[in-house]
């Protein structure tokens, strides 16, 4: 069963009164369970390719869907709920809310998906126990270190146990000591049955997928399995 | 090459800075020109009115020829610019629906010669000289009685046979008038009143009494003649009475006019301090937000006096287009004033440019916003690590306890100050709405206690309606005993007493009459050896409850009485008083002594008792005026010594009521361009946090609806800090003026439905203040945000 498809997707921007096209006619599948990673150079259009599965933008052209749902007709209101239900998403930069706890972060998305506040918050605890984040509960996000505040960020993206996780550079804002131990719960919530998407343009990180599509000019060059990250060419 | 940078990108953030400062500014400036201007407007008014500068009374000669001769010889002095023998027509006439008035609360008088009268037409039109039956009213006789352009009064003139006022001549009002010296004065005798023309006086002289008094006069040399001139009238005539000197009058007519002053430099300085509190934040806020490029920059080689020269340019810029916009707002706002009485006499209404303030308030205008721009920038050049802020423990508490998402997210958005370049001022923000509210809530109290101590004249004195009586006190007792319109009376009303060297009119009265003065402390005097004296009287003389007081016969010259010695009397209350027509001191400037204890002093008096009049005290509900007509009629040459009014102080405050709520609503303004400039700016910092939000599922209804709460949020703090803080510091102030000015200090109860409903507008209006952030934050684009920041 396919999580995601798209069919000739397209996305066009207006810059300066200049059309960017930012993707030009991608067509791809992710199967359930799957672990995929979007690898380019800067500009080729793989994070547009994630906004556009997490709903966060809508496509110029094309088609596309998830878990069976098209997402080409659907409003900003009706993407925001498809979100609640489908979609966990981990950042570069974490985007937590700095002003809530860490528990309360990873209460929030269950919140708004219309869970109870006490069984949110008892799905929460466990996801940062699992994490390892749980005596870190009550702290602000400040006082976390950048490997815990990925964790803490997928944490929030699984509160809702998502149907896809979308990750854009999970680890480009982490020393390798960071990146290493987010990899390496990646690679856990995939064994587990998480479908994964990560963009990334770093091929150890590209190495943990089962799969990795390389973008080029917004266009999808070619979809590899992936290979031992020793073994990965050099661009 | 910085500044133009960000002059490109914030320029319409800097041109708001710069409208809101001018336009505070502005406001501050008006108020302090409005202040000056108000201060002198009686001034520059007896100036270009060329107002008499000594007003003579009796010349205590009866032999007309003498008179005459007297009256020529004061004319023809040398220092004597011009004399105007303005005479006594009647002490009474009729309003047009059938009233009688009469002196002392109105005169009616006019002017032989033909002179003209020095008056500002406020409404209508000078008389014709030449009419018969033409005349002006001055305002406040129109105020009073109700008159205006058009309405025909009755003059009731002496027959000459009979000496009755039974001669009726019709007048018609022509015009409403201000004359110099009928203006309310604190401390002295108004001259308010009917002016008629030469004409009438022509066309009735048989019924109007021969003119004994000496002239007007203004003098070549201005008020410095007067000693000169009072000298010289006292050769002539040694028992003139000198009733009226213009610098006297003035002196007390900016005493009645002191309150509006006082506010209006109040109202300065509140504005003053609100722009320094509320519009400082927002430059603080401006600062922080254009330094989110300090980094790179810093990177580059741009070092922190830079950064801070830079943002005291920008400072710089704002100041100087506020400082242009202030003196166009404070010249466009000078129609307003002057307040109060003052607005009736400005010789010169509309726009007038005090070029002194607008100087000053430009050069403040200019430096302010400089001046706090500099902490700022200096904090902002720091490269300092971001605080770690801890979760709002209100949020936290409201999210456990079930609240929904949009409420906790609006919540933490107003109370969480958030950290960095992100960081909002949450607590000036909700300082500023708490100082306005709590501004406004005072002056609602205020004005509230003002208003009720105008409506109720038994705060200010008033426990009766009328003082008065035939010259026959035991027919007016029986005729007033019999009336059951009338709840109760006392033999009583005033007498000239000298207390400590000054002139004092008391209120005189009989104890267990159910009349009598109100006390504020300790108790009315009972005893013919005891007083009650007003507070700031009681103040000025350096005495308390229990002290003793040498009591002495009037000075006056007319009144004064040899071989009467001062006697001791103990003062055993704290009173107030309100003025006789005679003498218009404030409420707490009198006293009240019992009618024994004025025989006490005086025993002759006591042989006169038939003849005293009565203070009498109405029914609720009963017409005074038509039941002082009644009397009149039960009771022939019934003389009405005072009808229950405010005096000249109270009389000014009820003009200038609206003054604390103009106030308030300039602060309103300010709390609401700080809402909305707090919105905005937190909206623009928030945008990142918004975005996550949207990332996470909110719907755009739950964005407005967070946004919405925000707003409210911060309105709902505001309105808790700054209501209760009002209410106390109406209270607290009211209490303080009104013990200033010696009434009953007690302030009107909170009114509790009005300040619920102040709550409700205030968050309603937060609401609607936050539709447009509101929108724009639903339609925020969570991918560009992200991906930008």
């Amino acid at each position: 069963m396919s999580v995601v498809e798209t069919r000739d997707l397209r996305k066009t921007y207006e810059s300066e009164g200049v059309p960017v096209r930012a993707l030009r006619g991608v067509t791809m599948t992710i199967g359930d369970g799957e672990f995929v990673a979007v690898m380019g150079p800067s500009g080729c259009g793989k994070s547009t390719l994630l906004n556009l599965i997490a709903g966060l933008d809508t496509p110029s052209d094309g088609a596309i869907s998830l878990a069976d749902e098209s997402l080409v007709d659907k409003d900003e209101n009706d993407l925001a709920i498809m979100r609640r239900k489908h979609i966990g998403i981990v950042f570069q930069f974490f985007n937590l809310l700095e002003g809530m706890s860490v528990l309360e972060n990873v209460t929030l998305p269950a919140v708004i998906a219309g869970m109870k506040r006490k069984q949110a918050e008892t799905r929460a605890r466990d996801l940062l126990d699992l994490l390892g984040l749980a005596d870190k509960a009550k702290n602000a996000p400040g006082v976390l270190s950048g490997g815990q505040r990925q964790r803490l960020a997928i944490a929030r993206a699984l509160a809702n146990s998502p149907t896809l996780v979308l990750a854009d550079e999970p680890t480009g804002a982490l020393d390798s000591a960071g990146g290493a131990e987010v990899l390496e719960l990646f690679k856990r919530l995939h064994a587990d049955g998480q479908t994964i998407m990560l963009v990334t343009h770093d091929h150890k990180v590209a190495a943990a997928a089962d799969r990795i599509i390389h973008m080029k000019d917004g266009r999808l060059v070619e979809s590899l399995n992936a290979e031992p990250a020793d073994a990965v060419p050099a661009f | 090459m910085r500044l133009r940078a960000q002059a490109r990108a914030h320029w319409r953030a800097w041109l708001g800075l710069a409208l809101a400062f001018g336009i505070a500014g502005g406001a501050a400036t008006a108020a302090a020109a409005g202040a000056r201007r108000t201060a002198s407007a009686y001034p520059r008014f007896v100036e270009v009115y060329e107002a008499d500068h000594v007003i003579f009374g009796g010349l205590g000669e009866d032999d007309p020829d003498e008179i005459a001769r007297m009256q020529r010889e004061i004319a023809a002095l040398p220092m004597v610019e011009r004399a105007t023998f303005s005479q006594f027509v009647t002490f009474s006439y009729l309003l047009p629906n059938g009233a009688e008035v009469s002196f002392p609360e109105t005169l009616a008088t006019g002017d032989a010669s033909g002179t003209a009268l020095p008056a500002k037409i406020l409404r209508g039109r000078m008389f014709d000289r030449d009419s018969p039956v033409e005349a002006v009213v001055d305002f406040i006789s129109a105020e009073r009685f109700d008159l205006d352009v058009g309405d025909t009064v009755t003059m009731l003139l002496f027959d000459p046979e009979t000496f009755e006022l039974t001669v009726r001549r019709p007048v018609t009002i022509v015009g409403v008038v201000v004359v110099p010296g009928t203006m309310p004065a604190v401390g002295q005798t108004p001259f308010a009143g009917i002016a008629v023309s030469p004409g009438f006086i022509r066309d009735n002289a048989a019924n109007i009494p021969p003119n004994e008094d000496a002239p007007a006069v203004r003098l070549v040399g201005g008020v410095e003649q007067i000693p000169e001139l009072l000298a010289a009238v006292n050769r002539i005539a040694p028992d003139v009475d000198v009733p009226f000197t213009l610098p006297r009058h003035a002196a007390g007519v900016q005493k009645t006019l002191r309150f509006d002053v006082a506010a209006l430099w109040i109202l300065t300085a509140l504005l003053g301090v609100s722009t320094f509190f509320i519009l400082g934040q927002a430059i603080g806020r401006q600062v922080q937000a254009e330094a989110g490029g300090h980094s790179s920059l810093r990177a580059v080689g741009m070092g922190r006096g830079q950064f801070v020269g830079v943002d005291l340019l920008r400072a710089l810029a704002v100041g100087g287009v506020a400082s242009a916009v202030s003196g166009g707002v404070a010249l466009a706002a000078s129609p307003l004033t002057p307040r109060g009485l003052a607005r009736v006499v400005e010789p010169d209404p509309g726009f007038y440019a005090d070029w002194t303030i607008i100087g000053i308030g430009a050069a403040a205008t200019l430096f302010v916003p400089i001046f706090l721009s500099v902490v700022p920038a200096i904090r902002a050049a720091r490269h300092r690590a971001e605080r770690v802020t801890q979760p709002s423990r209100i949020a936290t508490a409201l999210a456990v306890g079930g609240a929904g998402p949009s409420v906790v997210a609006g919540t933490r958005l107003a109370l969480e100050p958030g950290r960095g370049s992100r960081s909002v001022p949450v607590g000036a923000t909700i300082g500023g709405i708490a100082l306005a509210l709590a501004a406004f809530t005072a002056a609602g109290s205020f004005t509230d206690s003002l208003h009720v101590l105008i409506s109720r004249p038994e705060l200010s004195g008033f426990g009766w309606d009328m003082y008065g009586g035939s010259g026959d006190s035991v027919a007016d007792a029986q005729v007033l005993a019999a009336d059951p319109d009338v709840e109760t009376f006392s033999i009583g009303g005033y007498d000239n007493i000298t207390i400590a060297g000054r002139q004092l009119i008391p209120l005189v009265y009989e104890p267990g009459s159910g009349i009598g003065p109100t006390i504020l402390e300790g108790r009315a005097p009972a005893q013919d050896d005891e007083i009650s004296l007003g507070s700031t009287l009681m103040r000025s003389l350096g005495l308390g409850i229990g002290d003793t007081v040498m009591i002495g016969p009037s000075e006056q010259p007319k009144m004064k009485k040899d071989g009467i010695p001062a006697q001791p009397y103990t003062i055993v209350g704290r009173t107030v008083v309100p003025p006789v027509f005679f003498l218009q001191v404030g409420p707490g400037e009198s006293a009240a002594i019992t009618l024994d204890g004025v025989f006490r002093l005086d025993p002759e008096e006591a042989r006169h008792r038939d003849e005293i009049p009565h203070l009498i005290k109405f029914r609720d509900g009963v017409d005074i005026r038509a039941k002082v007509n009644e009397l009149r009629a039960k009771l022939p040459g019934l003389f009405v010594g005072q009808i229950r009014q405010p005096g000249a102080e109270l009389s000014a405050l009820s003009r200038s009521a609206g003054l604390p709520m103009l106030l308030t609503v300039v602060l309103l303004l300010m709390a609401v361009a700080t809402l909305v400039h707090a919105l905005v700016t937190s909206f623009r910092k928030r945008r990142h946090d918004l975005a996550i939000l949207k990332t996470l599922g909110f719907v755009r209804r739950q964005v407005r609806a967070a946004v919405a709460w925000q707003a409210g949020a911060l309105a709902v703090f505001g309105l808790v800090i700054g209501i209760p803080a009002g209410v106390a510091l109406g209270r607290w102030s009211w209490r303080w003026f009104a013990n200033s000015l010696g009434v009953i200090p007690d302030p009107a109860p909170p009114p509790v439905l009005f300040l619920l409903l102040v709550g409700a507008a205030t968050v309603a209006l937060a609401n609607l203040i936050a539709l447009l952030p509101a929108r724009a934050a639903a339609r925020t684009q969570a991918a560009v945000v992200l991906r930008t920041e």
